[in-house]
């Protein structure tokens, strides 16, 4: 066999050993955070289930899992699961290439158990962001659905209602009550605030969207998107919401805070037509949710660089001296630590930074052993709660940054240590 | 080899993903075009290594036959004399000017094009968020393009990033077959008109033509459309590239000859049907031969000694003129 020949074949294996066993085209197991309810902290595991960690102990509950299946796993978790009466809800997807089978779930905190009669709601998409949850509807981002060019994405609202005593023969086919196309997909979670939802596109686009069960919605589900907001890039992240206004960031590397109390009010009461009032331009793209506090806004950008802002003028009052991190993805959390307030900001590469609150200055890290960890930190107390991309579940005491307890979220919940 | 990730990822995947990027703003947001036009791009920059090539394909050629002859005479022989077959066919190289390896070059600079490529594509228009989250670090900070993410995959109706088998119809039987056919046509445009030597040389001539397009076609079925897409246009250029550096010879397909002058496809189909017989006869000895213990091909072994004894002459021409 000539040279040529015999190299012209092992290009061509190794192009197709490349083609078979690169993973870029699916998501790699989720980066969903810890929610609190009572004694137990849930997670969106990495082996796709829902699981609870006792909050005394640090353990993993070996009792209580969603599904409950050996062999059942809902696929890549990546938002944060919510909480209402006594049901955590939560959204999965698994891919092979474009080909995407989401769910939507819901299940009793106490039994672990479907709350829905039928079980989670297919939806053939990718369902990456956090759900939202209403006074009486349950809202979901998609992407693009069933491999269609468009629309980008849905906003689809759920009636969430426990199938307890009700007439399943009316609920189980009819879960969905609405969807809304977008112009882009929704990978960021959706922030409900006084029954409206919040969040953006991958289209750049801000979205407001009634989820009030009125009769004048019926027939056009278009009409509850109260507003839209261009906001010049991508947005990958769930807005914060706090009063009359949202801080956004997005891919335009900027922080938007929008004003809803300028404008006029549609008959149902609630603002049209959002009005900018500053923006500031972090110079990287900004993924994670802005945090606020006592009139500060705190903003981490992708590469790792956090900024403090004035919340009424978006004037800075410091920036990090250098980037704490890279692929900063969740939410900063606030906590006590021995140098006085902290930020902690989880990095994707390794560590959560330990940024003081009134300088700005890192005064130390959480150690993750090399561990990335996208998810937000939660903090309960004097206690920092972090999920790791590897799927570790680690917890630190605040005041002195030091390592508490460290477990495997997924499997027997064997300690990592 | 955390430096070779470095270099891998600074010299070419960078570049890579911000050009395939750029070309995309520039070309109405459309990565489909940005992908033709970077092959068109990267084709260009290859052609003097592609003439290269064909030089050097032309000039092994033409060494065949006195390598094969080389390989004869010691054939059977000891260690001492298979060293002196090395050494012999060194010199042979060096006489002829030819790098035995030279015609790899090639070759060997697109295969880290194409594994770039095929990792640039997943990774400017990531279908994943973990992907989305990692892009923003290949970006050169002075990218206009780095606002238009994500870049819309979409093209004739394909997700370029998609598996091709996943592709609507009838992309996901056209591509892989597109690819296959240019490929053969590349193929056969590059061996010209090439009469095969020796039988072993006959049949590698006839896998290279047939076997590399039919895998590939099958390959293609697990690619991402962006790089399908890749591959055929680099086979559309790499044809008409070739049409040209082959001094635009007709393509004989099938007893008709396309492209080139009238008197050049006269000549092409005249000179196919009288090589034809021979080529299959060879293929056909080649056959014979594998069944045969001693397996030495009288024909071959004919034209061998002919051109040994002309090689030879001619040698002794060009000494007695020097003295």
């Amino acid at each position: 066999m000539g040279l040529n020949l015999r190299l012209a074949l092992a290009l061509a294996a190794a192009l197709f050993a490349l083609a078979a066993c690169v993973t870029d085209l699916n998501p790699e197991g989720g980066w969903s955070g810890p929610v609190e309810d009572g004694e137990f902290l849930y997670i969106g595991s990495k082996d796709g289930r829902m699981v609870r960690v006792a909050r005394s102990t640090g353990a993993l509950d070996q009792t209580w899992t969603y599904p409950a299946g050996e062999d059942d796993d809902l696929g890549e978790i990546y938002g944060t699961p919510a909480i209402s009466n006594g049901v955590i809800y939560g959204s999965a997807f698994r891919c092979n290439g474009n080909d995407c089978e989401g769910e939507v779930f819901a299940a009793h905190i106490e039994t672990g158990r479907s709350a829905w009669a039928a079980g989670p709601v297919a939806v053939k998409s990718r369902l990456v962001g956090a759900v939202g949850v209403g006074a009486s509807t349950l809202v979901v981002g998609t992407s693009a659905i069933d491999g269609k060019d468009t629309p980008g994405g849905y906003l689809l609202g759920l009636d969430p209602t426990a199938d307890a005593g009700r007439d399943l023969s009316a609920q189980v086919s009819r879960r969905e009550k609405w969807r809304i196309p977008l112009d882009g997909a929704v990978w960021g979670g959706v922030a409900v605030a006084g029954d409206v939802a919040y969040f953006g596109t991958l289209g750049g686009t801000l979205y407001a969207v009634d989820l009030a069960d009125s009769d004048s919605y019926t027939g056009s589900p278009a009409g509850r998107v109260l507003w839209t907001y261009d906001v010049g890039g991508a947005i990958s992240g769930t807005p914060h919401v706090t009063g009359t206004n949202v801080y956004v960031g997005s891919f335009s590397n900027e922080l938007l805070k929008l004003n809803l109390a300028y404008r006029e009010q549609n008959p149902t009461g609630k603002t049209l037509d959002p009005s900018l009032e500053w923006s500031f331009d972090t110079g990287e793209w900004i993924w994670a949710e802005p945090l606020l506090v006592e009139g500060v806004v705190y903003v981490a950008n992708l590469p790792g660089q956090v900024y403090a802002l004035s919340a009424d003028t978006g004037q800075p009052q410091w920036q990090t001296p250098a980037e704490v991190g890279k692929e900063i993805v969740g939410q900063p959390a606030i906590f006590e630590s021995n140098r006085g307030p902290a930020l902690a900001v989880a990095s994707g590469e390794k560590d959560v930074a330990v940024v003081v609150l009134s300088s700005g200055q890192v005064s130390g890290e959480l150690n993750t052993r090399d561990h990335g960890i996208k998810s937000a930190p939660l903090v309960i107390g004097d206690v920092i709660f972090v999920h790791t991309d590897s799927g570790q579940f680690r917890q630190y005491q605040a005041g002195t940054l030091s390592l508490l307890k460290c477990i495997e979220a997924k499997g027997s919940g064997k300690s990592c240590d | 080899m955390e430096f070779i990730g470095v270099l891998w990822n600074e010299l070419l995947m960078r570049p890579m993903i911000n050009s395939l990027a750029l070309l995309a703003d520039v070309l109405f947001d459309n990565f489909g075009l940005s992908i033709i036009v970077f092959t068109i791009l990267i084709r260009i920059v290859l052609i003097p290594l592609t003439v290269r090539q064909t030089r050097s394909m032309k000039k092994m050629q033409e060494l065949q036959p006195r390598l094969k002859s080389l390989q004869e005479r010691y054939k059977d022989k000891g260690p001492a004399e298979k060293r002196k077959l090395s050494s012999e066919t060194m010199k042979l190289y060096k006489e002829a000017g030819v790098n035995p390896i030279g015609c790899l070059g090639p070759l060997v600079i697109q295969m880290p094009i194409w594994f770039g490529l095929y990792r640039s594509i997943l990774r400017t228009m990531p279908p994943t968020p973990e992907g989305l989250a990692n892009l923003s670090a290949s970006f050169y900070s002075w990218n206009p393009a780095i606002s238009n993410v994500p870049i819309n995959s979409k093209f004739l109706g394909i997700d370029l990033v998609d598996f091709v088998q996943g592709a609507p119809l009838p992309w996901n039987y056209a591509l892989p077959v597109l690819v296959g056919v240019t490929m053969f046509l590349q193929q056969k445009m590059t061996m010209g008109n090439q009469v095969a030597t020796s039988p072993q040389q006959a049949q590698t001539n006839q896998i290279m033509l047939w076997m590399l397009p039919i895998m590939f076609g099958f390959f293609t079925f697990q690619f991402p459309a962006g790089l399908a897409v890749y591959i055929l246009f680099s086979n559309i250029v790499g044809v008409i590239i070739q049409y040209y550096v082959g001094g635009k010879q007709p393509v004989v397909l099938f007893g008709r000859a396309f492209l080139g002058s009238a008197e050049a496809r006269e000549k092409s189909l005249a000179g196919a049907s009288a090589s034809a017989a021979p080529a299959a006869a060879l293929v056909e000895e080649s056959e014979l031969e594998e069944n045969d213990e001693d397996g030495q091909s009288e024909n071959v072994h004919r034209q061998d000694r002919r051109r040994g004894n002309r090689k030879r002459s001619g040698n002794a021409r060009r000494r007695s003129r020097r003295r």
